[in-house]
């Protein structure tokens, strides 16, 4: 006989497994850092943890743990200070962030979460058109739509950012 | 040079193969433990527990401070304060009328009083304390004498001669003597005038309790010629 909470855990255990992956690609794009990216996969997953009994209802809890990490990352970048409850992960344990990956996860960064998310589907993770459109529960034309729109905004922003870059202002 | 979106598409590409291949190792109970771990601030909380402890030693501690004190001015003989060391010899007299004489006693011992008796005959109950000196309230050196008058109860009293006297006057003299008068009877008598008594009961000299009734028997006069 298991408990309401044990219920609770295993429920979250078997979410954290398929969401691990996802979440981490996610926050990989939007910071570019790998150890940054692994402490903001943590505190939204500690987060959905924490409102667990509420956000397992939802149709999706993904998308609510991603738009947790999605707005850790943005307000991270801009200097807010995240509350972290997770443990932090030790820098050194990561390789160190290419500049290349920096300036895209800042282009990213400024692009939606659905194009975001729809980028790192097709064009990082592979799937087909069809299945991201799937998976994102919209119309393939509005997958296609922000595919484009998403990769030219992107190359826009590491376009601006690199001038920005050569005139000595780092970003994150 | 500008960036095409074909580069984007690589680079991303390039970064989700880098996130799939540095999975980090942190599994579901691990950040489960974390719960709650940082969630409330703890200091704040830890803050709040030293402040209560730190009121109550306080409170504690002016409470002992305090009763120590106390003890200390009522148990210190030589450096007893005047008003105290008058306590100690002086003492107020308790009421001690209209008790028993062994409440009474009991008072006045306790009180540091001792006690000298002096019985009179009265018609309150015998042992009853009717009167005491110094009286209640005086303020008297420890150890003095109060003086008690307790009853010893009613004493018999002798039934005065009535037998001469007017009906008025066997009445006075009753109550004089602390009796009452009771039935009358009246009786023709050669020997008496009319409202004179002729007798009583009880008689002359006997011995009864005060307040008790004497039956008297007066004379109507002489009885009607008969024939």
């Amino acid at each position: 006989m298991s408990s309401r909470s044990d219920v609770q855990s295993d429920t979250f255990d078997a979410f954290f497994r398929e969401s691990k992956k996802p979440l981490l690609a996610m926050a990989f794009v939007l910071t570019g850092d790998l150890a940054t990216a692994q402490d903001l996969s943590q505190e939204a997953l500690l987060r959905t943890w924490v409102r667990w009994s509420r956000v397992a209802k939802f149709d999706d809890p993904q998308a609510w743990t991603r738009r947790v990490l999605y707005n850790l990352a943005v307000s991270k970048s801009r200097g807010d200070r995240v509350r972290q409850q997770a443990p932090r992960v030790e820098p050194r344990s990561t390789p160190a962030p290419s500049e290349s990956h920096l300036m895209l996860a800042a282009a990213l960064r400024s692009l939606p979460e659905d194009q975001v998310r729809a980028l790192v589907l097709h064009d990082g993770a592979g799937h087909s058109i069809a299945e991201v459109a799937t998976e994102m529960k919209v119309p393939e034309g509005t997958v296609k739509s922000w595919l484009s729109r998403g990769r030219a905004a992107a190359a826009k922003a590491m376009d601006s950012s690199e001038s920005t870059a050569k005139e000595g202002h780092a970003s994150f | 040079m500008p960036h095409s979106e074909e580069q984007v598409q690589e680079l991303l590409r390039e970064m989700y193969s880098t996130a799939e291949s540095n999975d980090w190792d942190v599994d579901a109970a691990e950040l489960r433990s974390q719960r709650g771990r940082r969630d409330v601030p703890l200091p704040d909380v830890k803050v709040l527990v030293l402040v209560a402890a730190a009121v109550i030693l306080v409170v504690v501690g002016i409470v002992v401070a305090h009763g120590s004190a106390s003890h200390r001015s009522t148990a210190s003989g030589p450096t007893t304060t005047p008003s105290t060391a008058a306590a100690a010899t002086v003492v107020t007299v308790p009421n001690a009328t209209n008790q028993t004489l062994s409440e009474a006693t009991s008072a006045l011992n306790m009180a540091g009083l001792t006690v000298t008796v002096t019985n009179v005959v009265n018609n309150e109950a015998a042992g009853l304390v009717l009167n005491q000196n110094p009286a209640a309230g005086l303020q008297v050196s420890r150890g003095s004498a109060v003086s008690l008058t307790v009853s010893s109860g009613p004493s018999n009293v002798r039934v005065p001669s009535l037998i001469g006297l007017s009906q008025t006057q066997a009445t006075n003299v009753l109550g004089q003597a602390g009796l009452n008068v009771g039935n009358i009877v009246s009786v023709p008598s050669n020997n008496f005038a009319a409202n004179v008594v002729v007798q009583s009961s009880p008689g002359a000299g006997a011995s009864v309790l005060p307040g008790s009734s004497v039956d008297v028997v007066v004379s109507s006069g002489p009885p009607p010629p008969s024939g």
